[in-house]
């Protein structure tokens, strides 16, 4: 077990490396001279202009910058943002349990949602709950959350007026404040989640029923709950929570778009304004964290697969 | 006579003989075509100037405007038809675009093996490490706002996906026998992948793309709403939104018509990806998410 948690984290060092190239390469692209906006915009001295390009090492070569920004980030360290003069380890700090509590009643509704769905379907493929679970799911795949999103404000914060449409609460302030206020972001993303995570789920319950064991629990005599429980649900959850481990990393790389929606500070919301205002290190701040979040919680479910299988750990 | 595989048909053949059978999959490609002629006929079918300003404001659907008119007095049902082609085009470009990285990336990777396979998936695992929306936000603010930029931006996160789908497939093929016995009688490499191995990884590839231009679609619309993909007064589906979000606590009427079209043009894509999966046969080659 630990040669394979050894093998998993050397594998990562290449993962990492190609990350930091992409993010500090991509936000070397992005049009503007950052040097300008700090000295001053439009009216900068060239004296002044001169000068951030030397304090911010613009005039050393380009692998120079990126042993600076290596280095930097290496210590935690992810700079201090161009416009607002905030360092962006703190802001991302103080933005990520906007982003977490998104993310993790995201996620609880997913499960809610997609398991049972994905059992109801899977369990009898081509029946009329199958066809009618599974077009609804293609039809919540088919929607853009954000289209939800709107679509739920009009109802609950609208027409009944029974739902906040924009803002946040922090838990430790009131927990009732914090979920009334979530409730309809986690709608719109868990929704979504949920039948994403049901059609895969259903695909592999199709699959696991159809095995040697299961045929040999039935004839043992296996209630069939005893069986789609235990024997079909647990071997079909494989690449499923995998998926799900996916669909949790994203959501905790914030959702640009539906942190907008609500007026959530949380990651995507500091990521965009960052890309509007072409705040540098903002953006790959938060790239980064972004990546590397991503790489943590793949991680984690490679190794849990180890516990789980020993097939995987010695591949 | 029992039904029985037919020797004289191609594998073309087979699949669309299959495909048919599927009454869904057959309404949803019917819908998309229906939807393509009416973008390539945009201007004509258009009953009025989808960015002339001169309707009623935040009317409902009358006898003159059938979907109503926006917050500036334009007419929806229009800007719906002719947001229709910028829609399409975004997608279509994607798909364009991240198969022209993606085809040759994939047969080399899994044709090749060794280095050049390492080297290209480390490099594709990197990409698939950023949200699709993240990493195309940010190609988008690189590149700046407009329709061929905003389908690089989109097409760029598909890549990686596509890339490990086709590798897989390349992989697979190489172990056929037929392979094998090609290769025993010296053919070349360039003319295995072009005969053997590209045939073979193009049937699944048709789900894979079907799948991404739904997807395409989908983050068109999250781009352009957010102004980083096709720029207004264009009408494209997402920009309509757009416009229709600064209205909805008061007017949210014309949040209807762009969200239902958009739900149902990928819902069709996704009915096209699922039919074509069904007349390809059981196999199970749709890229792990």
């Amino acid at each position: 077990m630990i040669g394979y948690i050894a093998r998993r984290l050397l594998a990562l060092i290449p993962l990492l490396f190609i990350i930091s190239f992409v993010v500090f390469g991509m936000t070397l692209l992005i049009p503007g001279d950052p040097a300008v906006t700090i000295a001053g915009g439009t009216h900068a001295q060239p004296a002044d202009v001169a000068r951030v390009r030397h304090e911010l090492h613009f005039d050393r070569p380009l692998l120079v910058r990126y042993g600076y920004w290596l280095r930097d980030t290496l210590h935690g360290d992810l700079g201090v943002s161009y416009l607002h003069n905030t360092r962006v380890a703190d802001e991302i700090a103080r933005r990520f349990p906007v982003t977490l509590s998104m993310a993790l009643g995201a996620l609880a509704l997913t499960i809610l949602i997609g398991v049972p769905a994905g059992i109801i379907a899977g369990t009898k493929p081509g029946s009329l709950r199958d066809r009618t679970t599974t077009l609804g799911s293609s039809v919540g795949i088919a929607m853009p959350d954000f289209w939800v999103a709107m679509l739920l404000v009009v109802i609950f914060a609208v027409r009944l007026g029974v739902l906040p449409a924009q803002g946040y609460v922090a838990p430790e302030q009131s927990l009732t404040g914090w979920a009334r206020h979530l409730a309809l972001p986690w709608l719109a993303m868990g929704l979504a989640g949920a039948a994403a995570f049901s059609r895969q789920l259903r695909g592999s319950m199709i699959d696991a029923l159809e095995q040697d064991y299961i045929r040999t629990a039935k004839a043992k005599g296996a209630t069939r709950r005893r069986i789609v429980l235990k024997h079909a649900l647990k071997n079909a959850s494989f690449i499923p929570i995998t998926v799900l481990g996916l669909q949790f990393a994203y959501m905790l790389g914030g959702t640009v778009v539906l942190e907008n929606i609500f007026s959530l500070n949380g990651i995507g919301r500091y990521y965009f304004t960052a890309l509007v205002e072409k705040d540098i290190p903002v953006i790959q701040g938060v790239t980064l964290f972004v990546a590397i979040t991503f790489v943590v919680i793949n991680l984690a479910i490679d190794i849990a697969y180890g516990f789980l299988n020993p097939k995987v750990r010695l591949s | 006579m029992t039904a029985r595989p037919r020797d004289s048909e191609s594998p073309r053949q087979r699949i669309w003989r299959r495909f048919r059978t599927n009454r869904i999959a057959l309404v949803a490609l019917l819908y998309l075509g229906g939807l393509v002629l009416v973008a390539i006929f945009a201007n004509v079918i258009a009953p009025h100037d989808p960015n002339a300003t001169n309707g009623p404001i935040n009317s409902g659907p009358t006898a003159q405007y059938w979907l109503g008119t926006d917050s500036t007095g334009r007419d929806i049902l229009s800007r719906l038809i002719v947001g229709a082609r910028a829609s399409l085009e975004v997608a279509l470009l994607v798909v364009v675009f991240a198969l022209l990285v993606a085809l040759p990336l994939g047969l080399v990777a899994g044709y090749s093996r060794g280095w050049p396979d390492a080297g290209i998936m480390r490099v594709m695992d990197g990409l698939f490490a950023f949200p699709a929306l993240t990493l195309a936000l940010a190609i988008a603010a690189i590149l700046g706002p407009s329709i061929r930029n905003a389908a690089i931006a989109i097409a760029i996160p598909f890549i990686p996906g596509m890339v490990r789908l086709l590798r897989a497939q390349t992989l697979a093929v190489r172990e056929e026998t037929y392979v094998e016995a090609s290769k025993s009688v010296g053919v070349t490499s360039t003319r295995m992948v072009r005969k053997h191995v590209f045939p073979n990884v193009a049937s699944p590839m048709m789900v894979q793309l079907a799948l991404t231009f739904g997807f395409a679609l989908l983050a068109e619309a999250g781009l352009s709403f957010l102004n980083m993909g096709v720029q207004p007064p264009t009408a494209s589906w997402g920009t309509m939104l757009g416009d229709a979000y600064s209205f909805i606590l008061s007017k949210p009427w014309p949040l209807f018509p762009p969200g239902v079209a958009i739900a149902l043009t990928v819902l069709a894509f996704n009915l096209i990806a699922d039919g074509l999966r069904d007349a390809l046969g059981r196999e199970k080659f749709t890229a792990e998410a």
